[in-house]
Order: C-alpha cells, then structure tokens, then sequence
C-alpha cells in the first residue's frame, strides 16, 4: 500500500540519518535519544499487537498491571490476520461439552512426533498444560466464539478449535476481538510506533524500549519488562538468505509482509539465543491472487503435474508436504493439479477461484484443458493415460514418482479442470529461545532480565512441520504467561 | 517549507481542482466541490495537507465503520468488512486522484469502485476462470 511503503520509507530514512550521527557502538540510536521526549512508564511493554501481544496486554491488564502496546504499522498487520483460525487443544470446556478426550499426553507426543523430537520438550509440556484453560479464556475473555468440533485426520483429531471468523478470516476475527478487549480495558495501543532497540542497564537487563513514533524517537520505560511479539522474520529477504538459503528463501508469501525480524534484530545484540533459524512451515498459494487451493491439494483425486506436464510427486501427500517439495522439484516453484468431475467437490472449487478471480482452467477433454492451461499437450495426455492404465493394472506404485492413494480415482470424467499453485512461505519458527516462563534466554541459558517473548517472535515450540493449531495456540499460552510473570515480577518490586 | 506556505499552497491546488471541477468530477474532491463542499471541510487536519481521518469521512458517510460495513454487506468481499481490519477510508477513497482498492495489493477481486474509470484489478489483469 502507498501509504505504508511511504511511511516505512521515512522511517528508514530517520533511522539512517540517526545511525549516521550515533556515537559509540553501543547504541546506533544513542545520540537522538538524548533528545527525545520524557520516557514513558509502564510496567509491561509489548511490541507487536498481534495474537501474541493482544493477548499479553489483555492479560496483563487483568493481573492488575499498565501495558502497552507498540505497533509498528497503521493497524495489527502480522501474520494473525491471515491465520484461518483453528488453535489445538486439550482438555477445553468445548471438548468436555461434546464428550471428547483429548489428553495432554497424547497431544504432547504428537506435537514431539511433528517436530521429529526437535520441538523443546519443557516448552510443548508448557503447551499442552495450558492450552485447555487458554481456549476457555479465550471464549470467556475475549469472546471467541469457536465452532462446533469435528474429528479431522491425524494429527488434528478433534483437536482443533476453528474461531468463528464469518465472512473474513479466523485469525482475523480474532485479533479484531482483542482489540475489543483492549478497548474495553483503555489499553493504550501506540500505532506507528516502532521498537528499533532494547534498553539495558548496565547489567544488561532489559529496562525499556526505543522505538520510533511519527515524532521521532522516543524511551518508554518498562518496570516489570519488555514482551517481543514481533513475529518472526517471513518478510525479511536478507534474513530468509542468510538462515534459510536457497530455493526456501525466495517463495511467495501467504502472509504478512511485515514480520521482518525484529525478533532477531532486538534480542541479538543482548547475546540472546537463537534457536530454530532454519525453520519455517510452508503451504500452497495462487501468489497472484492469495488463494489458497488446499482443498484440490488435499482431494485425494487428480495428479499433480509441472509445466512439462510431468508428474512429480506421490498425491497422498498432505498439500504442506506437496508445498515444501515443490520448490526442490521444480524450477518454476509452481505446478497444476489435474482434477476430473469424480471429485464431487471439484464445482466448489471453481467457484471458490471464480469468486476471487483467480485463475483455473476447464475443458471436457485433457487435451483442450492441456491447451487452455498452456501445458504441453502431448504429456499431459500420456501422464494422464498412463495414471489410468496403472491404475486399472494396480500398478499407481510402481509409477515414477509412485502413488500411493489408498482408494485411488480414475481421471476419466470431463469436465477435467486444472488448478495452478505455488509453494508459499508461512511462517519462520526461528528466534530467540524462551524458557517455560517466557524468558528470553542467552547464549549461557541464563533468562535475560526483563526479556520475554511469544509467538511467532520466539524460538523452541516449533521444528519442521507444527501440528496445525499450535500455533496461535502458543501465541496464545506464551502470552499470557509472559504477562503474568511480569505481573508477579511488579508485584515484588524487582524485574525478574 | 512553513506550515503557512504549505497551506497557501494546498489551498491553490485546491481551489485548481474546485475551479476544473465544473467540468467533471473525476475524483472525490471534484465530486465534493461538485456538491457545494468547501475545501476545508475534509480538510480539518492540523497539518492541513494531510488526508483526512476516518472520523471525519464518518460523520457524512456512514456514521461508524460497523454501519459501513452493515452497508455494504452484500458485497464480495466486503470492503468495509474484511480481515485486515479498519483501514483509514482514504486509502482506497484517495481525494485527489483514482481510488485504489486496497485488497487488491495481494488479491485480484474484481470490484467497481464509485469515481474509478473501470474495473480496479490492481495489476495485470488475469486470465481468470471466465475461460471455460
Ligand atoms: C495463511 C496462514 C494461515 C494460518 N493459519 C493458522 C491456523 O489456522 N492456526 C494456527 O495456529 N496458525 C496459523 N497460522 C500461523 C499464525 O498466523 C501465526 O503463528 C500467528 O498469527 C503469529 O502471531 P504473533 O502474535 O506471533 O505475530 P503476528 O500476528 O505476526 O504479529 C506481529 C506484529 O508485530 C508487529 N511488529 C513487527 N515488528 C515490530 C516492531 N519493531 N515494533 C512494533 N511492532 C512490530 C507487526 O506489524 C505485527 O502486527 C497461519 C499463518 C498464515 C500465514
């Protein structure tokens, strides 16, 4: 958006200017900050008003303490708003209503085996303790309103908790009630407002934020300590290079433009320990039109062929698999998913694209669909007649690559229908390492005073792949439990 | 650049667009003038070059964003109603040139905005699901 890039550029410019001028290495915005307005005083300051940080700032309130929040942008503006909504738990009021036993246990060991046993085991504990209470709060709380349940394949069972986004997106809903919360509440949010350095004292606990206001710099002050809700580093270029590199690096985001890395920016010059810098979660994505084309992914009919109209992949796999491979499998990072009129949901997906004029392509035979979608005709017809004639031998896994479909489709009913979709970059799961407190922790595995972290801005919940719902789930979890040990920390008086 | 200069300076440009305007309202202040409205009737910013706020488009249009979007709930998507929350009105109701729909930096819905001169796609338009 115009505006946006505008601003965004000033504030580069600002910076710049008082980086040029700074004295000393210690602080590239010290020389402005002499100058700049009295510090302001809370007790809690949290930097990124998404689900991590909406929910830090209400709870914080509720514990009896002043937050406030520091938003960069005009508005929420981080991945939450693209999240569709679902949040993993165990052991919610819903569950229990609707007679289903999901146990902490299970939900624990799912969530290790998601991660390969990477995850931080002390931080998914964390998780499965208190994700049940935390979706009840949210319904009480803040007003959530969550679907009824349904039991969905493995690992999401009848886990997940969908919010009730209405016509936008859950996630969206959901942040659009925090911020009801926080009116509520009068928690100031500083819209506008860009934390560009963590302030120390001479022990290197954290005693306040710089951040930059449409007035220039300006010190808020922090008795109990600084949140970084920041969100992780999706949208910084120069980061997903130097950590993820290669192909992973440079795909279409399914998100926030703006989760550009603070985490990492902020926490690193305090020796904070970064962990899980390679990770990331990946999904599916028309880039040209954000649509996400999960449900012909997930199907379970048609094949999935490149621009050489090759198959390149076994279709069983979920779309975040087919995503993640896509990239390695194909120069172009885009592929099509062939679809037939076997598929009885094929109709709802045309006009799901049709809605969002996002472009599909149909035909009554594969030849005219090849044409239409400029593929090379020949191969499609080939893939396709040799994906049938396998099938009727019983010979999909002996294809090149195999399919392994357990209840395998023929493609022999027109209209065919062809789908095109990019891998898209989801989130980042690297950043500084917390603790079951919230802590952000240092190269010694010592907490940083002052210094917590939630969401997509900290690191150790996640690894490889999430068990979907987590993780507005551990924004949720680690946010309120920032809040109330910071809380606890005013209340005795001293920073924890 | 004083504050006073620069107000000199909107007010000619204004006053430019209020003179032209007779002819034909191409945008929203043309449209304005068109209606009898003062510049400085949006216009109400200290800073008097700065686009007006949401408050004060509101107080003619609508009354609040939740009654906007009640208006225009119909429509899809909803542009006064949408997951990125409630954007500042001259975003896409720019006052002195084209609208632009904002959704459009990453979607491509096909919408007409009042005062634009055709479909705002954003972008090259697209071969899209109209081809079967
Ligand atoms: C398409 C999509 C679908 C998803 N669906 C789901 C789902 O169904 N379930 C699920 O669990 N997860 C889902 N996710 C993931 C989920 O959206 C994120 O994990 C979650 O929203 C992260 O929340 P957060 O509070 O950590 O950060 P964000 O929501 O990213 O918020 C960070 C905020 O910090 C602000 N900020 C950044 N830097 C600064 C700074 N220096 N100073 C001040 N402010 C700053 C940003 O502007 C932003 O507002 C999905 C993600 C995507 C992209």
């Amino acid at each position: 958006m115009g505006q946006q890039i505008t601003r965004r550029g000033m504030m580069k410019t600002c910076l710049t200017a008082v980086a040029a001028g700074a004295v000393g290495p210690v602080s590239t915005t010290a020389q402005a900050a002499a100058t700049a307005p009295a510090a302001n005083d809370y007790d809690a300051i949290i930097l990124g008003a998404g689900t991590a940080g909406l929910v830090a700032a209400v709870e914080a309130y509720d514990q009896g303490i002043k937050p406030v929040v520091l938003e960069k942008m005009d508005l929420p503006a981080g991945n939450s708003i693209y999240a569709m909504g679902g949040v993993a738990a165990c052991g919610t009021r819903i569950q229990k209503q609707e007679g289903v036993a999901e146990s902490k246990d299970d939900l624990f060991a799912d969530m290790m085996k998601v991660s390969t046993d990477k995850a931080d085991p002390a931080l998914t504990r964390t998780y499965v303790e208190h994700i049940g209470q935390d979706v009840d709060w949210l319904q009480d709380t803040i007003g959530v309103k969550f679907r009824t349940l349904s039991r969905l394949p493995y690992p999401l069972l009848s886990r997940l908790h969908w919010v009730e986004g209405g016509s936008i997106t859950g996630g969206g809903m959901l942040i659009r009630l925090l911020l009801a919360a926080c009116k509520k509440r009068n928690i100031p949010i500083l819209y506008h407002t860009k934390a560009v350095e963590l302030i120390t004292n001479k022990r290197l606990a954290v005693t306040g934020v710089r951040a930059l206001t449409e007035d220039g710099l300006a010190d808020f002050k922090a008795r109990g300590g600084v949140v970084i809700t920041t969100g992780g580093f999706s949208a910084n270029r120069e980061m997903l290079c130097g950590y993820l590199g290669g192909v992973m690096s440079r795909l279409p985001l399914r998100g926030s433009s703006y989760v550009t890395g603070e985490n990492i920016t902020l926490t690193k010059p305090l020796f904070a320990k970064l962990v899980h810098m390679d990770q990331f979660h990946c999904g599916p994505i028309v880039s040209a039109t954000h649509l996400n084309p999960e449900e012909a992914l997930n199907s379970g009919y048609g094949i999935i062929v490149d621009l050489r109209g090759r198959r390149i992949i076994d279709e069983v796999n979920t779309y975040v698999a087919k995503a993640r491979a896509l990239p390695h499998l194909t120069p172009e990072n885009k592929a099509y998913q062939l679809v037939d009129s076997n598929w009885p949901a094929v109709k709802k997906m045309a006009d799901k694209c049709t809605d969002m004029n996002s472009p599909f392509f149909q035909d009554d035979t594969v030849e005219g669909l090849a044409r239409k979608a400029g593929l090379p005709v020949e191969a499609v017809v080939t893939t396709v007649n040799s994906y049938n004639e396998a099938l009727r031998n019983n010979k999909l896994e002996d294809l090149n690559p195999p399919c392994t479909f357990k209840d395998p489709h023929a493609m022999d009913k027109g209209p065919f229908y062809a789908f095109p979709f990019e891998s898209g970059m989801t989130a980042t799961f690297g950043g500084p390492k917390i603790n079951i407190k919230a802590q952000v922790v240092n190269l010694e595995d010592e907490p940083i005073k002052g210094l917590y972290a939630a969401g997509n801005a900290a690191g150790g919940l996640f690894f490889g792949d999430y068990l979907g719902g987590t993780q507005l789930g551990g924004a949720t979890v680690f946010g309120r439990i920032a809040a109330c040990h910071i809380a606890q920390a005013c209340k005795k008086g001293k920073k924890a | 650049m004083t504050k006073k200069t620069l107000l000199a300076i909107v007010l000619l440009f204004s006053g430019l667009a209020l003179a032209t305007s007779v002819v034909a309202a191409d945008n929203l202040a043309d449209r304005h003038a068109q209606d009898g409205l003062e510049c400085t009737h949006c216009h109400v910013e200290k800073v008097r070059s700065k686009a007006p706020k949401m408050d004060t488009c509101l107080k003619c249009h609508g009354g609040s964003y939740e009654q906007l979007g009640r208006a225009s709930a119909e429509k899809k998507p909803n542009p006064h109603y949408t997951h990125v929350g409630d954007k500042e009105c001259t975003v896409c109701h720019k006052g002195h040139k084209e609208p632009e729909f904002f959704c459009n930096d990453c979607h491509k819905f096909r919408v007409q905005m009042p005062l634009a001169k055709g479909t705002t796609q954003g972008g090259q338009p697209l071969l899209t699901g109209a081809n079967p």
